[in-house]
């Protein structure tokens, strides 16, 4: 096939700025594998396009990203801690016994008018054993939101537990909870704080996701996040096989 | 004085965090605000760049110096990431009731971003060379680019044949390539 440089061009310049579809994204990209080798003048062309096309973004108002952007990326590209540090601290574990413990001063004060004793009696108690593994992780959320807000887990435990204290009353919805991974955002459930605190188990793998994130929404059924995160925690990977399966909590 | 680009870009070949974190401090505000522009969605544009900065990090060997300057390269990937995020998001359904509940995403914030002087002036010789297109171009130009627009798209919705919005692309191209390179 014969090619005209004036053609290749006007297909480039879509091509540099994704916006072909069809037969003509079909036809630049044959162009550029079988044109373009031999043509130094159209190679120069698809190179300066390309440089409009990257320098076009500069058109768009900059605008700060939320700090939780900056320190995914910074703890997602740190090297795995040491194995003794992915062990959950003396002072971390403190922190997820005071929640504890005003937890159970919440589920005795609520247990008469819910109802419920039972399944919250069972919640804390498999709470309080999680914690009691010796490869038990703790991750202290950080953020804007009144309170304090952990995650607790074990490498044998089914679930893992969202244990809240201090938050302020919701007037409308609910605090939800959002997992993040490399494929989005998904729900981890929602929990309204009564007295301030509040306890959500979850049947999830600490191990599925890097980013655990607080939003208030107005409805429960939220698909995505609506609002600017409240409070927020990254779980760091390791990147070597590891010892002990359980990952690393690494501070808000 | 600031670091070059290309011996940041050069340094993540090493596994280098520092360099890392400078190049993430001198692009985020434009990798964010052109991912916020095209996806009009915070956290969808939060992954975007987050997911563009983790290319950037897992394979710094595709920016090809010879090729042209890091700030191109990286920020083209952004806007395609974008595109295929927009694309992909407007094929679900719910796109316009998400647009609503967000944040307003063409906000002025940018005054409180404070940019190194060589991009701030890139910057504006980009906006003014957007400026002096004429307004169909400038038009075609902006549909394909900050909405992911293709260009039969373009035709279909304006009612204008597809030959006319190829012409009116290529011309602002070769606009924009006399003004800015």
């Amino acid at each position: 096939m014969s090619w005209d440089h004036e053609r290749v061009e006007e297909l480039l310049a879509g091509y540099a700025l994704a916006g072909l579809d069809g037969d003509d994204r079909g036809l630049a990209e044959r162009a550029i594998a079988e044109h373009l080798p031999d043509c130094p003048r159209c190679r120069e062309t698809l190179d300066a396009f390309r440089a409009i096309a990257g320098d076009l973004a500069l058109a768009a108002p900059p605008t700060t990203p939320p700090d939780l952007l900056g320190s995914r990326l910074s703890r997602t590209i740190a090297p795995a801690p040491s194995l003794g540090a992915r062990r959950a601290s003396w002072a971390m574990v403190g922190a997820a016994v005071v929640a504890l413990g005003l937890l159970s001063g919440w589920n005795v004060m609520l247990s008469d008018r819910l109802g419920d004793a039972e399944v919250r009696q069972r919640w804390m108690a498999e709470a309080v054993a999680t914690l009691g593994s010796p490869d038990a992780g703790v991750l202290s959320l950080d953020g804007s939101v009144e309170g304090q807000i952990h995650l607790l887990w074990a490498p044998d435990a089914e679930r893992m537990y969202l244990v809240a204290s201090g938050m302020s009353p919701v007037e409308q919805g609910v605090y939800q909870v959002w997992l993040v991974d490399d494929e989005g955002w998904r729900s981890g459930g929602t929990f309204v704080p009564e007295e301030g605190v509040a306890m959500l188990p979850m049947d999830e793998d600490p191990g599925t996701f890097q980013e655990i994130v607080i939003t208030h929404e107005t409805s429960e059924d939220a698909p995505t996040p609506s609002a600017t995160p409240l409070a927020h925690g990254t779980v760091v990977q390791p990147t070597v096989a590891p010892a002990s399966p359980s990952p690393t909590p690494s501070g808000g | 004085m600031a670091e070059a680009d290309d011996e940041l870009a050069r340094r993540l070949a090493d596994r280098d965090p520092e360099a890392f974190e400078q190049l993430y401090r001198r692009y985020a505000p434009a990798a964010y605000g052109v991912a916020l522009r095209v996806l009009r969605d915070p956290a969808l544009a939060q992954e975007v760049s987050a997911e563009s900065f983790l290319a950037l990090w897992s394979a710094p060997e595709a920016y090809d110096a010879s090729r042209g300057r890091f700030r191109s390269f990286f920020l083209s990937l952004v806007h395609h990431r974008a595109v295929d995020a927009v694309r992909r998001e407007e094929r679900l359904k719910e796109r316009e009731r998400k647009v609503n509940r967000a944040p307003p995403p063409d906000e002025d914030w940018s005054e409180a971003v404070v940019e190194e002087a060589d991009l701030a002036d890139r910057r504006r010789e980009v906006r003014e060379a957007m400026a002096e297109l004429p307004p169909e171009q400038r038009e075609a130009l902006e549909l394909m680019y900050f909405k992911g627009y293709t260009q039969s798209r373009i035709a279909e919705e304006r009612g204008i044949p597809l030959g006319t919005v190829k012409t009116r692309v290529h011309a602002a191209m070769r606009k924009l390539r006399e003004r800015l390179t």
